[in-house]
């Protein structure tokens, strides 16, 4: 499978075109990546810009799960254990999940996917990447002025009225942010409706385009509610105005409301773009359509819109009426309706397949498990006797993270070692990969599987010391921790390794259907030679599995210019 | 006509779906602008609800002339926008940009007139805080409330005047064609401002009138 | 621009009509909601305020943003952000209005 062949001719690009530079080759100064307004290189730079600020989330959480080895502490005073898991939140929450996907695969494959030459707005692009760099540099001048410890939630009356730490600087780095967020939204939802190639129509987009175009929906509608919130916030702190403050009638629970009315459609933000991913692997790893396509389209709407109405279960306890807490009860069982439609048709996507193990396809196998237990635990925290025992506990950290770190981490990991190919036109070590992919795994279950159990047992989550009966728990899921600092560091070499001294990649190593494949590995500039025409569905793999032959049909030709 | 090919931009095939992607691009973004305001319109909704009695002696205090005043010159604006739209369709160059520059007059009135107010308003220490001549806590919210709606909304009027001021600009030095996308995203982006305000005028301004 | 162009180019004061009447009924409906704030008609004086300011947002979005002439998809978007808006404020009145 990933043997350099170049059996697999590119049907609308002679030979002597595919010579043609890349866009890499576009500029080799600092200023050509900085001004550019090219989508592949603005993808790069956020790939860039969000590794670094994964490790410096992951070193945040390093230091916590050392110290939380020791009941009662070793190494950390409160204040600093409080200011590390807070630091950890927002930056894996703002600097490294909500871009993940989108930024970066959405940047760069969006447009060849519809067979554009770029998005609709380049230099709005443009201007988004230096809005999360400005949003960036406010965080890290949170880590260097002392930290904040209010959590990634900024709950008042803690964060407007008694927190010491830097609020106001977390708050404006993170509504900077959000502004990153909306104009990604912005850009890819005009895209979609507008550059889509000849042929090109709705029901004929890879799943992967419509997990952009909905998580685009959801950012855009979303991620302002994020910024009130978080200005209000600031409005009390700063200039002391009344918001949510109880001693003039206000209400802190209001907060709340307005807050997770955004935050947890930021976890939709999170998976949508994972589960989109996943749909391509499991296609081209299974060399199968992926069973029900109108459904998956479906479940993806139903998911980003339904998501918007369950932010209440964030706040079963906070003193919400009993009312709004069937309501959103309910609502929240809803939800996991149309994901579970989407955990079904990948299965009987690969039922019958060919199945091939390559790293892509372990990690995406990984997405599909955990998701599956993720979301399972969230019914459970769906219910609300059942929250009401369970709230701020580890159950829920452990519930989200399987989610967020089990699902969309191992779905970004999965995207990355698919696309890598295309995007940097050089393969990269399989062995490593798939050891890499098996290492996480393992060692994401090590971590949170005790979670779970702890928290069903009644350990709280934020706590620096806890009683000696959990310790056992804390101790392996710390173990854990250090696999998947092993786990996460290996990637780094062997991906960075194949820059250099990779194999060059073909065009389609993975003789995958799809617009990406048929340009060359890396693409020029514009993208593509010659506008595509599309005429056929997606997916076009063999019926019972068997591998592509060259020579086969693809699903696109040549229109000449 | 070569300014109309210069204004064509990568990677649209043409001016027209451009403009239609320009425009579709606004709307979208005014969608979420809606639900930035919406957070704080939730809030005075869900106070005023708690609070009846109190929003209701609080806003007695606002003052109507200035608010109507403002009002009145957003309304104006919102015309003199709409007819440098139609004027830019209709590839008048001149009478574009005059009425760019009415609605910018007025939008800047609009501004002086809200600063004039914002003064009388804190010279009678309408500020939540120390010094806030009204005894019932909850009336504080509602001041509260006032002066980050219309601060916010000003902010977003002051961004709609800077931009139109350099897009007048532009299109006097013959950087851009009228007929360039522009128009139809800074008219729609200025009718929004103003959208805004006709909202919060009943809900600051006509509360506790009776 | 061709002769024929000149001819057929409409004046400022040709395109203003339209506006302007739009202008005129906007400063009448103004009015209008001054006035009924004052008038003696508790509880509904907001409610018929918000009424007023809805026809004043509804003809500038028909008239002056060219709302009728958009495209569906366009009308789509904008009655989007209101939909969210409506739900957001709803879903928040559940929790208030029904707490004891």
């Amino acid at each position: 499978m990933t043997e350099v062949a170049t059996d697999m001719t590119l049907p609308f690009a002679p030979v002597e075109e595919t010579g043609a530079a890349s866009y890499l080759d576009e500029g080799h100064t600092i200023m050509s990546w900085l001004a550019t307004t090219d989508h592949k290189r603005i993808a790069i730079l956020y790939a860039v810009s969000i590794t670094i600020f994964f490790f410096i989330g992951g070193a945040a959480i390093a230091l916590v799960r050392l110290e939380l080895i020791e009941p009662h502490g070793w190494f950390l005073t409160s204040d600093a254990y409080n200011r590390l898991f807070t630091l950890h939140g927002i930056i894996m929450v703002w600097f490294f999940l909500v871009p993940s996907i989108p930024a970066t695969m959405g940047n760069f494959l969006l447009p060849l996917m519809i067979g554009a030459r770029d998005v609709a707005f380049p230099r709005l692009n443009l201007l988004s990447w230096y809005l999360y760099v400005i949003g960036a540099a406010f965080t890290v001048y949170v880590v260097i002025a002392g930290g904040v410890d209010t959590g990634w939630t900024f709950y008042p009356p803690l964060s407007s009225n008694y927190a010491n730490g830097q609020v106001v600087a977390a708050a404006a780095g993170v509504f900077v942010v959000g502004f990153s967020s909306i104009a990604t939204g912005v850009n890819f939802i005009v895209t979609t409706h507008m550059l889509r190639a000849p042929g090109m129509t709705w029901f004929r987009l890879p799943l992967f385009c419509w997990s952009m175009y909905t998580v685009s929906l959801v950012m855009v509608l979303a991620t302002p509610v994020l910024a009130m919130s978080l200005l209000l916030i600031v409005a009390e702190r700063a200039f002391g105005l009344p918001v949510f403050d109880a001693a003039h009638g206000g209400d802190p629970v209001l907060f709340q409301h307005i807050f997770w009315f955004y935050s947890h459609p930021a976890v939709y933000i999170m998976i949508l773009p994972a589960m989109g991913v996943v749909s391509e692997i499991f296609a081209c790893f299974a060399r199968r359509q992926v069973f029900g396509y109108a459904f998956m389209v479906y479940a993806l709407l139903a998911i980003a819109v339904i998501g918007f109405m369950v932010w209440g279960h964030h706040m079963f306890v906070a003193g919400q009426s009993q009312l709004a807490n069937l309501v959103f009860s309910f609502l929240s069982f809803m939800v996991a309706v149309p994901s579970a439609i989407k955990v079904f048709n990948w299965i009987a996507t690969m039922y019958r397949g060919q199945i091939g193990f390559e790293a892509p396809m372990l990690y995406a196998l990984g997405f599909l498990g955990l998701f599956t237990i993720g979301g399972l635990t969230g019914l459970f925290l769906a219910s609300v006797p059942i929250d009401v025992a369970t709230t701020d506990s580890y159950f829920v950290v452990a519930h989200f993270h399987t989610i967020m770190v089990g699902g969309t981490v191992s779905a970004f990991m999965a995207g990355i070692h698919y696309w890598w190919p295309k995007v940097t036109g050089r393969l990269y070590h399989e062995f490593f990969a798939q050891f890499a992919a098996i290492t996480m795994f393992l060692g994401f279950n090590v971590t949170f599987l005790p979670q779970f159990v702890m928290g069903w047992q009644g350990m709280p989550r934020r706590y620096h010391t806890y009683p000696e009966v959990f310790q056992v728990w804390h101790v392996i899921s710390s173990l854990g921790a250090g696999i998947l600092v092993v786990a996460y560091t290996l990637p780094l070499i062997y991906l960075g390794w194949s820059l250099f001294r990779g194999e060059r990649a073909s065009d389609n190593p993975w003789h995958a259907t799809g617009l990406e494949w048929q340009t060359p590995s890396p693409p020029p500039k514009e993208n593509f030679h010659h506008v595509p025409v599309i005429d056929a569905e997606p997916y076009m793999y063999h019926e019972t599995g068997h591998p592509r032959e060259p020579g086969e049909p693809t699903p696109v030709r040549e229109q000449g210019e | 006509m070569s300014d109309v090919s210069a204004a064509v931009r990568e990677p649209w095939p043409d001016l027209t779906v451009q403009r239609q992607g320009v425009g579709l691009g606004i709307w979208v973004f005014l969608a979420s602008e809606v639900l930035f305001f919406g957070a704080l319109i939730t809030a005075y909704g869900i106070y005023r609800s708690i609070h009846p009695a109190a929003f209701l002696a609080a806003a007695k205090h606002t003052e109507l002339v200035y608010g109507t005043i403002n009002t009145v010159l957003l309304l104006t604006s919102s015309v003199t926008m709409t007819v440098a739209l139609r004027a830019a369709e209709a590839r008048l160059r001149r009478a574009t940009i005059g009425c760019l520059a009415v609605t910018l007059v007025l939008g800047v009135g609009f501004l002086l007139c809200k600063g004039l107010e914002y003064r009388d308003d804190l010279r009678e220490g309408f500020f939540p805080g120390a010094g806030f001549p009204l005894a019932d806590p909850p009336t504080q919210l509602f001041w509260m409330l006032y002066w980050i709606m219309t601060g916010i909304h000003a902010i977003h009027l002051s961004a709609g005047i800077l931009v139109v001021g350099v897009v007048a600009m532009l299109f006097w030095r013959r950087v851009l064609p009228v007929q360039d996308s522009t128009m139809e995203g800074i008219a729609t982006y200025w009718h929004f401002v103003d959208t805004v305000w006709i909202l919060l005028f009943p809900l600051l301004y006509l509360v506790g009138r009776i | 621009m061709s002769e024929r162009e000149q001819r057929h180019r409409p004046t400022v004061w040709q395109l203003a009509r339209e506006p302007v009447l739009v202008w005129a009924a906007l400063l009448v409906l103004l009015a209008i909601s001054a006035v009924l704030a004052h008038a003696p008609i508790a509880p509904f004086n907001a409610a018929v305020n918000l009424v007023i300011a809805g026809v004043m947002i509804g003809l500038l979005a028909v008239f002056l943003m060219n709302l009728r002439m958009a495209s569906a998809l366009v009308r789509l978007v904008a009655a989007s952000g209101l939909f969210w808006l409506v739900f957001m404020v709803a879903l928040t009145f559940t929790d208030y209005l029904s707490r004891p």
